[in-house]
């Protein structure tokens, strides 16, 4: 379904050519754009925690949406509730006045989705000046405060980049990755990534873009509801070996050997290679160190 | 051939990077050539430190550790008597750029060392050397780190520094011997190490050499148990 029509009814044929031109510009600028890529992965790891068994389609999320505020658009449809991100990186970026500024077209879209029957309208700016952010954050037009947040998103050169100086970043990504080590952070940010750059033009569904990431192997990502243990006889196996410890966390086995030796399995202990990999210690039974490690690689 | 010699580089290390790049040298010869170009390494580095006040670590990849890393650490025990060791064996996965660790040895005076040595037969794409990097400056906060490998490819060391917040990044000091520019299709640099250093030294694939365990790492381990069974008796 178009706005374009909706657009041109409720503000002219200028507003509605300006429309149809923010959607061309937009579209370009998006190839390569990749402080909006980082800060969609940003946004899929806090919408995958929002995903219950019965929303589970709940949420769609659309890469350069028909819109005024078009860089990201999140729909809520059990709540009909729609947020939308403008991204910007520009250090002279201000609210503006008049047509094509961003206060009015935060406004227009607020109007819009009025118009549309949307109950619930979030419009946000975000920006990768930190001050800059703060002082648009103090001056936001009163006309579009109440639906207004400003965001900081700091620029960055690459993922691991990214999980280095961007604290807020980094913990969202931990809170659905099965190990806080920023290596396995890195890996299902940029596992996120390469989904999120393959299938943003063609699928809007968060589920379906969790559920393509599931079926990646290994996918890094934390299996909560996993409540697999260990065999008794692997478990006995390691009690016998000194110095030898290990846990299963979010459905993955880590181990430590002294206070030198560290791993981890990178498949969950509910799959086939988990299982395998028992199978492995209890037909060969290690008896010290030196005869557990190559198995656990 | 587009390869550049650094100032560092000597008739030794133009020799053994010959022999590297020889697809006709057998993986012992190949492992021979990559001690002596550590050696050859650690000379440099320790001309370049030139501090006996510092705590070092030296952080390599399995595949390294035996030969390249050995060599460096042979070097520096000349001068310097306080040197750790941290040892990563990663799953490199080339399509995404990550390579994820799997294992790693850390002894624990890793935590308190100042000045950082990572090692690595080659620098490409820097994937590894960032991983092993950032997770090194979780456990220290060295003041110096310096980044060494017989071969880097030109684009390297712009590749690694933007992985790092400029107050990491303004600590990198590269010592290397050649700077290549070619490269395949495969991501192996031409001449290079002459192809995939895992196959080069006998692995079978990635899988194999993630399963095994250098000798450097098993010695430097029973010592430290042994030490600390020692420290217990008495």
């Amino acid at each position: 379904m178009t706005h374009t029509k909706q657009v041109e009814s409720l503000f002219g044929s200028d507003v509605e050519k300006y429309f149809i031109n923010k959607q061309i510009g937009g579209n370009s600028n998006q190839k390569g754009s990749r402080y909006e890529d980082f800060f969609s992965v940003m946004q899929l790891a806090q919408l995958f925690q929002l995903l219950t068994n019965d929303d589970k389609d709940d949420i769609e999320i659309y890469a350069q949406a028909e819109a005024f505020v078009d860089d990201l658009l999140v729909k809520f449809q059990k709540h009909n509730a729609q947020h939308h991100f403008q991204l910007k990186t520009s250090p002279t970026v201000s609210w503006g006045t008049g047509l094509k500024s961003i206060s009015d077209d935060f406004y227009k879209q607020k109007v819009l989705n009025d118009s549309l029957g949307v109950d619930k309208t979030r419009a946000v700016l975000v920006c990768s000046d930190k001050e800059k952010a703060a002082r648009l954050q103090k001056n936001t037009p009163d006309n579009i405060a109440d639906f207004t947040d400003i965001i900081f998103f700091p620029e960055a050169n690459t993922i691991n980049h990214l999980i280095l100086i961007d604290d807020e970043f980094k913990t969202l990504i931990g809170q659905i990755c099965f190990s806080n080590d920023i290596d396995k952070l890195e890996a299902l940010a940029m596992l996120i990534l390469g989904h999120w750059i393959n299938k943003k033009t063609t699928l809007t569904s968060v589920n379906e873009l969790l559920s393509t990431l599931e079926n990646a192997f290994p996918n890094y990502l934390a299996r909560l509801n996993v409540t697999e243990n260990l065999l008794p006889e692997v478990e006995r196996i390691f009690s016998t070996i000194t110095n030898f410890s290990f846990k299963i966390e979010k459905g993955y086995f880590s181990w430590q050997y002294h206070d030198f030796d560290s791993g981890t399995i990178p498949y969950s202990v509910d799959s086939k290679e988990f299982t395998a990999f028992q199978h492995e210690i209890t037909s060969k039974r290690p008896r010290q160190f030196d005869e557990l490690e190559g198995i656990l690689l | 051939m587009s390869r550049h010699f650094s100032d560092y580089t000597n008739e030794i290390g133009i020799s053994n990077l010959s022999r590297l790049a020889d697809s006709s040298t057998n993986a012992q010869d190949y492992s021979s050539a990559l001690y002596l170009l550590g050696k050859e390494l650690g000379i440099v580095l320790a001309e370049q430190i030139n501090d006996e006040n510092i705590k070092l670590c030296v952080a390599c990849t399995v595949e390294d550790a035996d030969f390249l890393a050995k060599g460096i650490i042979d070097s520096l025990s000349d001068l310097y008597s306080d040197i750790s060791l941290a040892c990563f064996w990663n799953q490199r996965q080339q399509a995404l750029s990550i390579a994820p660790i799997i294992k790693k040895y850390c002894e624990p005076a890793v935590n308190s060392a100042n000045v950082l040595v990572i090692v690595k037969s080659i620098i490409s794409s820097a994937c590894v050397v960032k991983t092993n990097l950032t997770n090194l400056i979780q456990e220290c906060e060295p003041k110096r780190i310096f980044v060494v490998a017989p071969v880097i490819h030109c684009d390297a060391q712009a590749k690694l520094n933007k992985e790092f917040p400029d107050s990491i990044a303004e600590k990198f000091e590269y010592i290397y011997f050649a700077v290549d520019e070619k490269m395949e299709t495969n991501g192996n640099l031409v001449p290079g190490i002459g192809g995939n250093v895992y196959q080069r030294l006998g692995f079978k694939d990635q899988d194999d050499k993630n399963k095994f365990i250098p000798k450097l790492v098993k010695e430097r381990r029973e010592s430290l148990i042994s030490a600390s069974k020692q420290k217990v008796a008495v």
